[in-house]
This record gives structure tokens, C-alpha cells and sequence, in this order.
């Protein structure tokens, strides 16, 4: 408990009821100018099955890269990473990982139901083909779960900032995914609703018990939903200090305002400041 | 790229009556856009009734409208008037469907094909920035007298807004919606008939909308330059003989034909990217 420096060797025995696996990650990207850009310096990190881990840190500092890496949209430079045991490879993107953006990312020529059932019809094999059926029906269940059953046949552009990352997290529920990888996902919303979103997110992790990372550069946010917090600092981006949150579960609107909410925010705060000064 | 989709006027949308009238706001709109074009026929018939402008320079608008009618009685009936119509019909026609496909399939390929892109895009660029006007009499040796030489001259001036926008369209994809994408594992041509064509397709008809417009300029262009069909020929007969009625009757056919035709693409677009129009509407609000 407390803040610890983040150290990948005592973090790396046990490999069982892990589903993400990051040793020794570097990225490095050749800039225009020729020089090199480190992205990413020696990141380690694991996150355990059904856990719900943060990454917060400044912009620039790789998190977003980071999630790239995770879900084989680019190549690493060095290092490895595993997921639910398997090496990723850029390139070869596997199922066990599904995104969610900042923006919600919509097709506005289909509905919200279309839009949830997208993933089962892409990929060189799309799921469509076995089990169209089943994946319709669930995707209809997803839109229950996100509380949007009555929007199926809405387009994006009739639903709110709020309603469309709910389809979102829907879509990107449909196949199942071990692994969830949110990026900035409430970020454009507006504090009110970025609040019930919280709590929306979190009744759904619990009912569904994917495994969360989750990338923001709030620290509010990392505090109220995580089990863990991994502080990152940027030039270069690596992980420099990893927080538990010892909230209890279910976590509510009230905790904001508690005592033990703000040592936890105070604590990823002061391991930020510890290494990092702009 | 849009511009002609932004600047379109929404007439038909109906608003509470704020003033307690019963009558609804688009028949008001026809009314204040009818009371206009009364107001200036009776400037113009004024005018040159007058002779404060000379008959020489200005038909008098009743002669322009007795002309008209007889025009449109003929067109109806079948006579004379009628080939010239249909022809010059038929060449802004087949223009806008040679633009469409043949500027959609050069777009597409110097979109998708980037050593084909850096190898002819400066003289595409070069291409557009000529006046394909001074083509015209070449278009007549090269495609003769016929309807082919007022079609080829169509498509030299319409194809280029399809081009250029079929380009702008294929590369406004959304970066994060093609990191979904990928993350899906989508194949290239899974991406490019579900994410990349879709999203183009607005992008497309703006092009589409200014392509029907130069169509029309470049067959009557053609028409100027030779042959013996056509509104375009109409008109430049009749002002030939000094017969400005005729040439102004021409004219306001020309512009019908303008009208409607473009009516007829902006028709198409609000049915086929439906979301756009839902999205401008709301965004407009």
C-alpha cells in the first residue's frame, strides 16, 4: 500500500491470472528532422486479470503510444509484450484487445446497434460468419447493459457527447476482448456527465470483468476509478512510480468528497511531482 | 470543398408562427421570392418600354416571355424547339456522367496509388489551372460538329471539381476511426468500402453538384464553337440576327435546364448521405 517506486522486477514473477505483460518496452520514432524520438524508455508493467489499472501522466509521455503498442497497431522498438499470453506483433492485431478513443468514433451512416455490431463484420475472418446471430442478439444486450436499449435504431447524430461513448464501450464490448484499452475516453465530456460515466464505467467492468487500462492525464479520474495507478513522466516517456488505490468497491459519487479519496489523489500527485518538474 | 452544400438555403422548414399568421413560412418564402421576380420584370418592361434603354441593346421582357411561351409550347408539342432542347439536354447529361466516372476513377487512383500521385499530380494541377475553354475549337477538328465535341468539352471542365473532391474525400478518413479499424483486424478493402468510401461520399456529391453546373457551361461553350443543334446554338444565332428575344428566351431555358438538373444531384445527396444533411442541419442550429 502507498506509493512505491515502480520496480519491473518484483513485478514480473507470476505470469497465471495475468492478462497484460509489458518487460523492458522502448519505442523510439525517427522524427522528420532525422533525430530520434523517444517515446518510450524501458517500460515494464502487468496487469492482472480483471484488474483495472490507470496510466496518468502529462501529455507527451507516451500513453497513448503505449496503448498502440498494446493493441499491435505499431511497432516496438524494443522489448516484449504479452497478452493473455501471447506475444503481440504490430500488424497483426489480435482480438484479445479492444479501443476506445477519446472521440467516439462512429460510423454516422449506421445506426447505434450497426454501429456495435461493426467488429463482428471486419477481419479476415469476421465473426459475423459463425456467429452473425448470436453477436446481433448481443449487441442488442450490450446497448441494454451500456442503458441505451431503447437507441438501437438511433444514429450517432441524434444521440449526446455521453450517449455515443455509452455505444462505444458497447462495440467495443462485442467480441469479448480480455483486454480494454480506454484512451482520454471521457475527456471531451463535460464534467457532469464525465462523473456519471465513472460510475457507469466501473457497474460495467464489474459486470462484464474485462481487464482495464486506462490512459487520462486526470488525476481525479485515475484515483476514482482504479485499482492501480502507474504514474508516467514524459521525455522520455517511462513509468516512474505505481499507487494503490485503497478505495472500497462499488465506488460511488459520494467518495469524491471523502477524506481517504483525497489522500489517494494526494499520493499519485506527490509521486508525480517526485519525478517529474516541468 | 463544401461550399455548395454549406450555402444552400433551407426554405422548407416550418416555423412556429410567431406572428399568429396561418399562413406557413415556405409559402410566405414563395410569395417574397415570386413578389421579386414581378417587381423586376416590371423594372425591366418599364425600361425598355420607355426606350429609356433601346430595343437593340434590351428586348422588352413581354416580348421575351410571348418568345418563351411559344418555346415551351413547342417543347411540349414536339417542335422545333424541342431537339434544340433535348440536345443541349442530353450533351450537360452525358457530360456530368462522363465527369462523374471518369474524375471519380482518376481521384481514386491518385489517392490510392502515391507513386502515380507524384508523378502526374503537379500537370493534373497544371491541367485544372488551364482554360480548357481554349480546347474548343481543337474539341471540333478533333470530335467533329456532332454531340461528342460538346461532351468531351463538358467533361474537360467538369471533371476536375470531381477529382479534386473524390481526393479531399478518400483522404478525410478519421485517424482514430482507422486505429479501430485496424485493431479490428480489418483488411485494406474492408477499410476502404466500409470506412474510407462512406466517409468520401459527401465529399463526392459537393463535387457532383459543381460538376452538373460546368457540364452545362461546357456544352453550351461547344455549341458556340460549331454545329447546328442546341440551346447554345439558339442563342448565338438569334444574337447573330439581332433577334435578342430569341437569345434571351434561350437563355432562361438554359437556365431551367441548369436549375432543375442540380436540383435533381442535391435530391440524390440528401437521400444517399443522409447523415450529412442531418448533421449540418444540427450544427446549424
Amino acid at each position: 500500500m502507498g506509493e512505491a517506486t515502480h520496480d519491473p522486477a518484483t513485478a514480473s514473477s507470476a505470469t497465471r491470472g495475468t492478462d497484460v505483460v509489458v518487460r523492458g518496452l522502448d519505442k523510439v520514432y525517427a522524427a522528420q528532422t532525422g533525430e530520434h524520438v523517444v517515446a518510450l524508455k524501458d517500460v515494464s508493467l502487468e496487469v492482472r486479470s480483471g484488474e483495472f489499472v490507470t496510466l496518468v501522466g502529462p501529455s507527451g509521455c507516451g500513453k497513448s503510444t503505449l496503448l498502440d503498442i498494446l493493441a499491435g497497431l505499431i511497432e516496438k522498438t524494443a522489448g516484449t509484450v504479452r497478452i493473455d499470453g501471447r506475444d503481440v506483433t504490430a500488424g497483426q492485431p489480435s482480438r484479445h484487445v479492444s479501443l476506445i478513443f477519446q472521440k467516439p468514433v462512429l460510423l454516422p451512416w449506421k445506426t447505434a446497434v450497426e454501429n456495435v455490431y461493426m467488429p463482428a463484420r471486419v477481419g479476415e475472418d469476421p465473426p459475423a460468419k459463425r456467429r452473425g446471430r448470436e453477436l446481433r442478439n448481443r449487441a442488442e444486450e450490450l446497448l441494454e447493459l451500456v442503458g441505451l436499449g431503447a437507441f438501437a435504431g438511433k444514429y450517432s447524430w441524434e444521440l449526446s457527447g455521453g450517449m455515443q461513448q455509452r455505444v462505444a464501450i458497447a462495440r467495443a464490448l462485442l467480441l469479448e476482448a480480455a483486454v480494454m484499452c480506454m484512451d482520454e475516453p471521457f475527456a471531451a465530456l463535460d464534467e457532469f456527465t464525465r462523473e456519471q460515466m465513472h460510475v457507469e464505467l466501473l457497474r460495467i467492468w464489474d459486470a462484464q470483468g474485462f481487464t482495464a487500462v486506462f490512459v487520462t492525464h486526470n488525476i481525479f479520474e485515475s484515483a476514482f476509478l482504479s485499482d492501480r495507478v502507474l504514474v508516467m513522466t514524459p521525455r522520455p516517456g517511462r513509468i516512474v512510480a505505481e499507487v494503490d488505490i485503497d478505495l472500497p468497491r462499488p465506488r460511488n459519487q459520494d467518495m469524491l468528497g471523502s477524506e481517504a479519496f483525497a489522500d489517494n489523489v494526494r499520493r499519485i500527485r506527490a509521486a508525480m511531482t517526485a519525478h517529474w518538474n516541468p | 470543398m463544401r461550399s455548395n452544400a454549406v450555402a444552400e438555403v433551407d426554405e422548407g422548414r416550418p416555423t412556429a408562427t410567431a406572428d399568429g399568421s396561418r399562413v406557413p413560412s415556405w409559402a410566405r418564402t414563395v410569395g417574397l421570392q415570386l413578389t421579386v421576380l414581378v417587381l423586376l420584370l416590371g423594372m425591366w418592361e418599364a425600361l425598355t418600354a420607355s426606350g429609356l434603354i433601346a430595343d437593340y441593346l434590351l428586348p422588352r421582357a413581354s416580348d421575351v416571355l410571348v418568345v418563351l411561351r411559344q418555346n415551351i409550347l413547342e417543347i411540349i408539342a414536339g417542335g422545333r424547339m424541342r431537339g434544340h432542347f433535348v440536345t443541349t439536354l442530353i450533351e450537360i447529361v452525358l457530360g456530368f456522367f462522363g465527369s462523374v466516372v471518369i474524375g471519380v476513377a482518376i481521384g481514386a487512383v491518385l489517392s490510392e496509388l502515391k507513386l502515380v500521385q507524384r508523378a502526374l499530380l503537379p500537370y493534373v494541377v497544371a491541367a485544372n489551372a488551364t482554360p480548357r475553354i481554349a480546347f474548343a475549337p481543337l474539341f471540333v477538328i478533333w470530335f467533329g460538329f456532332g454531340n461528342l465535341s460538346k461532351i468531351v468539352m463538358a467533361i474537360a471542365i467538369a471533371a476536375f471539381p470531381v477529382i479534386i473532391n473524390t481526393m479531399a474525400g478518400l483522404a478525410a478518413t478519421d485517424r482514430d476511426a482507422l486505429r479501430l479499424m485496424r485493431s479490428l483486424g480489418a483488411t485494406r478493402t474492408q477499410i476502404l468500402w466500409r470506412l474510407r468510401v462512406p466517409t468520401a461520399l459527401p465529399y463526392l456529391f459537393a463535387g457532383f453538384e459543381t460538376a452538373i453546373l460546368f457540364s452545362a457551361v461546357g456544352a453550351v461553350i461547344g455549341e458556340f464553337m460549331g454545329g447546328d443543334q442546341g440551346l447554345g446554338y439558339v442563342t448565338l444565332l438569334a444574337q447573330e440576327l439581332f433577334r435578342l428575344d430569341d437569345a434571351f428566351a434561350a437563355i432562361v431555358l438554359l437556365s431551367i435546364q441548369g436549375f432543375v438538373l442540380h436540383r435533381l444531384v442535391v435530391i440524390v445527396r440528401k437521400k444517399v448521405v443522409f447523415w450529412q444533411v442531418e448533421q449540418d442541419a444540427r450544427t446549424a442550429k
